[in-house]
This record gives structure tokens, C-alpha cells and sequence, in this order.
């Protein structure tokens, strides 16, 4: 049991993020979605420690230090020559010495294969595509096994094979290490297939939080998305999000 | 995927490591020889074996003429150019990482502007007032005091402002602008005979070199080697940005900070006794990246090889080019150092 406790954050006067408290299950992965510019990220970094706000995360009443929380900033471009398998053995970066454990290195690469990664271990991080660098980097982040794990759009360079591959490898990673974790996400489909609940945070505030069925519905998404949406039903019994075409303003709605 | 794939993919990784360490060897290999070169180089051309023996008879040997020219002028010059290359090349390493950027140099902050102001001032000062102690002690305390002076406001700057690396650098850009004026500002007011003193403490020159600058020189470095080597993997860390360092527990800031600190003793201890030699700290940590890659553990040490390599390679070019009196390293490694940047330009521009 994971919980967080989260001041009210503001830059300057300007108040960006509502205090909140979140309380995550061991191995759950919880789903942030809310239209552009409603705090996803802020929210993200305030609680990976890189903000100036104070906020708790404690594990069973004990803090967390920064460096027990990992967190995958939203995709940018990586300029540099270390190689993938040095990048990913780097996420334990302090496990290492002037020697490299040889077992951590059997460990990383383990972890690269699982990944679909090990034809890639000995290239540059430069010289691969922004997919290919986003995949290495949230390798690096399950390598370093932290308590919580907080995702910023972890598939936004990712193409349907491997936006599924990494799926499945973070729901593995979060059971078997009891890890739970935080993603924000704009893919809303995608979001119901990941999470187990999700939470819609709009103009700064949590406005509902819950399974993916019941938050995915066609009034949340017409109130805070603005678009009129088809949700289907699937075999799957997961929804299915289709945007159809933006919503109808009510009348005396200011446009934008 | 066969069984075999990760045993594979972790000997090729074996075996790149491998490959840096001997490259590492061969760049110690090469620093060796050229030392042993500029040993035998000189105004008094003497011969290995004749080297040799005055090495051995150490420097109260009988032949007096010979152990002076070893022991008092060739072997401190040398051992000075070995410390000056390693300083100039790991803080051109250091700096390069925390400002991610592939042109800054130990010079970047304005540190060799600031001791030169330093030095400047001193010479100019002793030609006004009779000081206790010889010029060549004061000119370097000055030129070390000045460079401080210049890290500390850079220092105030990125405690305000925060030391993300476009503070540091307009910072620096402002602190090198300043020093600079007050430099000209001294040339001006100096006499002829002192503004060649001046000019000529602005050729970085390794003629200036005695057991005393190899001491002090010496002594900087070895004292800032253990805080290097504490920040290795935090450095390679900041390789992948800063966003990903953070995110790794690092604290960035501080980090930078630690660094610059660093990278201001090692250049002031540099400088100080020798003047300013530009481009050894720019070329250095491109040519350790290109053998050794970009993991700091290897790259640092190879930049400081790296650095030496260049500085004693100019050193012999500079004696043998001119055979009564050797060109001071600074103007080999200016004029020889802007093909190399030209070079790694080009280099930057292809990735």
C-alpha cells in the first residue's frame, strides 16, 4: 500500500494543482488522463521529488527517498553515444563501482531481450529512432526496480506492436516486483487496456477516479474533452474509444 | 531469438571494454614516448645515453652542466607539461558534460581571461612597487586569486539563478568580457618593457616551469582527483540528459556546481605558472569520447592523456621548430589547435 499526499501546487500565483491524496495497491498501475495543459505532468514530476512543493509518498507510513521513485519524463531526444545495454545497466547506477557487477550486466541484458531489445544492446543511444529510445528508457527504469514507478506518456513514440509489448512488460514488472505505478496517458483506449483504475484530473483537480468503464463514458468525455465519442463494447469487455467529431457547445459556452 | 543471443550480446560488450582498455594503454604508450622525446630536445641537443647517465647521477651529478639543463630546466618543464595537459584535459572533459556542450573548454567561464587579469596586474604592480618576494611567486598567486575571484561570481550567479547550463554560460560569457577589459585596461596603462612581460605570461609557456609550479600544480590535481572520481557514474549519467539524470536520484544542480568548482581549481592550477594555452582543453575530451566512448570512468582518465599527449607534443613541436629559442606551447597549440576544431565541427555536424 502505497499512499500520497500532495500539497496544493502553484508557479507563482498562479495555482496549477489542487492537494489530492492518492492511495495505490501493491503491483497497481494507475491511469492519469485529462485534456492538454490540466497538470498530468506536473503532477508526475511533483511527485517524483523535482519539484519545489513538499509532497509524502510513503510506503506501509514510511517516506520514500527520491531515489526509490523512478520516473520516465515525457519522450526527448537522447543525444548521446552510450551504448543501449550501458544505458539500461546505468538505471542502478549506484550499485556500480570502478567495476561493472558482472551480474548486473547479465541482469540488463535479460531485461533487453524480454524487452525485444537485444539486437539493439550495442548501439548508440543517438543513433536510434525516438521509438527505439523511449523502449531503451523505460528499460532502464524497470532495471532500476524502484518502489513506485511514474510513466509521462510512456508510449507516445511507440507504433501498436511494441505500444503492446511494453504493456505487457510494465503489467509484468508491476505484479511480479509489487511495483505499483503512475502513467499518464492521452490515448484513452490505451488507457483502459494498461490500467486498473484511472483518474481524470481537468483544470488542475481530480474530478473521478475509478475502473476504466466507469470513467470512460460518453458525458465525461463530451464535458471535459469536448468531443462527441462513440465507445464500443468488445469481446474484450474493454471500451474502445472512437472520437467521432467535437462536441456541440452549449449555449453561452465561450468558444476554445 | 535463439538461447545463445544475451551470452553473445554480453561478450561483444566484454569485448568493446576490452578494446578501450588496450586504447587507453596505447594513449599511455604514446604519452611515454613523447616524453622521452621531449627530454632528448632542447637548445643542447644531448644524447639518450648521455640523458640517461645525468638521469641516473640525479641532480647533483658530476657533470655539472649537464645536470642542470636535465634536472633544472627539462625534466621540470616536462613534468609541468604532463600536469598541465591532464588538468586542462579533465576539466575540459568536466565541463563539456555539465554544460552539455560539445565546444565549451576550461575556458569557457572566463577562468584563463580572469588569471591572465591576475597576472597582469601583478607584473604590472611590480614595476611600480619593490616587492619582498621574487615576481615569478607573485605573478601566479595573482593570476590563481583572480580566477578564484571569477569563479566566485559565476558561483553567486548560479546560486541565485539556478545552474542550468545557459545560466552558467552567459554567467561566464560575462565574467570573461570583464576580466578582459580590466586586462586591456592594464596593457594600456603598462609601459613597453612591461607590456612585453605581460604579452609574453600570455603566451602559455612551459619555460615558466620550476620544481616549485610542479609542486603546486601537482598538488591541485591529485587534491581534486578523489572528487572527481566519486562523481563518475553521476557524470556519465548526465551523457543522457538532464531529465534522465534527475530521474535517476541524481541532484543535477549540485552536480554542475561540484563540477564547475573543480574545473576552475584545475584551470587556475594550470595557468597560473604557465599562462594561457587555449584549444588542449576543447580537443582533449573529443579525442578520449572518439577511443574510449563517452563512459566517464575511461573517458576522464583518456582526456587527461589526451591532454598531455597534445601539450608535450607541442612542446617537442615548439623546440624543434625553432632551435634557439623553443615557440611557447600556447601559440603550437593555437595554431595547430584550430584544424582540430575545425575537425570535430565537422565530426558534430554528421551525427
Amino acid at each position: 500500500m502505497l499512499d500520497i499526499h500532495l500539497p496544493d501546487l502553484r508557479r507563482g500565483s498562479t495555482p496549477i494543482l489542487g492537494a489530492c491524496c492518492l492511495r495505490l495497491g501493491a503491483g497497481e498501475i494507475l491511469g492519469v488522463i485529462g485534456p492538454n495543459g490540466t497538470g498530468k505532468s506536473t503532477l508526475l514530476s511533483a511527485i517524483a521529488g523535482l519539484g519545489t512543493a513538499r509532497v509524502a509518498v510513503l510506503a506501509g507510513g514510511k517516506p520514500l527517498g527520491r531515489s526509490e521513485i523512478g520516473f520516465l519524463p515525457q519522450a526527448y531526444a537522447v543525444r548521446s553515444a552510450l551504448s543501449v545495454l550501458d544505458c539500461v545497466i546505468l538505471g542502478r547506477r549506484e550499485a556500480l563501482g570502478l567495476r561493472i557487477p558482472a551480474g548486473l550486466v547479465v541482469e540488463a541484458v535479460a531485461l533487453l531481450e524480454a524487452m525485444g531489445l537485444s539486437a539493439l544492446a550495442d548501439r548508440s543511444m543517438q543513433d536510434l529512432s525516438g521509438g527505439q529510445q523511449q523502449r531503451v528508457l523505460i528499460a532502464q527504469r524497470l532495471f532500476r526496480r524502484p518502489r513506485l514507478l511514474l510513466l509521462d506518456e510512456p508510449t507516445s513514440a511507440l507504433d501498436l506492436h511494441h505500444q503492446l509489448e511494453v504493456m505487457a512488460q510494465l503489467r509484468l514488472h508491476a505484479g511480479a516486483e509489487a511495483m505499483p505505478m503512475i502513467a499518464a496517458l492521452h490515448d484513452l483506449t490505451l488507457a483502459a487496456r494498461l490500467c486498473d483504475r484511472i483518474a481524470v484530473l481537468s483544470a488542475g483537480r481530480f474530478i473521478r477516479i475509478g475502473r476504466p468503464a466507469e470513467i470512460l463514458t460518453s458525458p465525461m468525455l463530451r464535458e471535459h474533452w469536448q468531443v462527441e465519442p462513440e465507445i464500443l463494447s468488445t469481446a474484450l469487455n474493454l471500451p474502445v474509444i472512437v472520437p467521432h467529431r467535437l462536441a456541440a457547445m452549449a449555449p453561452g459556452t465561450p468558444a476554445g | 531469438m535463439t538461447m545463445t543471443a544475451p551470452s553473445a550480446a554480453i561478450d561483444r560488450w566484454r569485448a568493446r571494454a576490452a578494446r578501450r582498455g588496450a586504447a587507453a594503454l596505447v594513449a599511455a604508450l604514446i604519452l611515454s614516448g613523447l616524453s622521452i622525446a621531449d627530454l632528448m630536445t632542447g637548445p643542447s641537443g644531448m644524447s639518450p645515453s648521455e640523458i640517461w647517465h645525468t638521469l641516473l647521477a640525479g641532480p647533483a651529478g658530476e657533470d655539472r652542466a649537464a645536470a642542470t639543463i636535465l634536472w633544472q630546466l627539462r625534466l621540470p618543464q616536462l613534468v609541468m607539461g604532463l600536469i598541465v595537459g591532464a588538468s586542462l584535459g579533465l576539466a575540459g572533459m568536466l565541463m563539456q558534460t555539465i554544460l552539455a556542450n560539445p565546444l565549451a573548454s576550461p575556458f569557457t567561464l572566463g577562468f584563463s581571461a580572469a588569471a591572465g587579469f591576475g597576472a597582469a596586474g601583478a607584473i604590472l604592480g611590480a614595476s611600480f612597487l619593490v616587492l619582498p618576494v621574487p615576481q615569478w611567486i607573485v605573478t601566479p598567486i595573482c593570476a590563481f586569486a583572480a580566477t578564484l575571484l571569477a569563479t566566485g561570481i559565476i558561483w553567486l550567479v548560479a546560486r541565485y539563478k539556478g545552474s542550468g547550463p545557459e545560466i552558467l554560460v552567459l554567467a561566464g560569457i560575462a565574467v570573461l568580457f570583464f576580466f578582459q577589459s580590466l586586462q586591456s585596461l592594464l596593457q594600456f596603462m603598462a609601459s613597453p618593457e612591461v607590456l612585453q612581460q605581460i604579452v609574453f605570461w600570455l603566451f602559455g609557456s612551459l619555460l615558466k616551469a620550476n620544481w616549485v609550479s610542479v609542486q603546486v600544480s601537482g598538488a591541485i590535481l591529485v587534491a581534486c582527483l578523489p572528487f572527481i572520481a566519486r562523481d563518475l557514474w553521476a557524470l556519465t549519467a548526465l551523457r543522457l540528459g538532464e531529465a534522465n539524470a534527475a530521474s535517476l536520484g541524481l541532484d543535477v544542480q549540485a552536480l554542475r556546481r561540484r563540477s564547475f568548482l573543480i574545473t576552475a581549481l584545475l584551470t587556475a592550477g594550470a595557468v597560473s605558472f604557465t599562462g594561457t594555452i587555449g584549444f588542449v582543453g576543447l580537443i582533449a575530451p573529443h579525442l578520449a569520447r572518439s577511443v574510449v566512448g563517452e563512459d566517464h570512468r575511461l573517458g576522464l582518465p583518456v582526456a587527461a592523456l589526451a591532454g598531455a599527449v597534445i601539450l608535450i607534443a607541442a612542446s617537442v613541436v615548439g623546440k624543434l621548430l625553432s632551435q634557439g629559442a623553443a615557440i611557447p606551447v600556447g601559440i603550437i597549440t593555437a595554431v595547430a589547435g584550430i584544424p582540430m576544431l575545425m575537425a570535430v565541427i565537422a565530426r558534430h555536424k554528421e551525427s
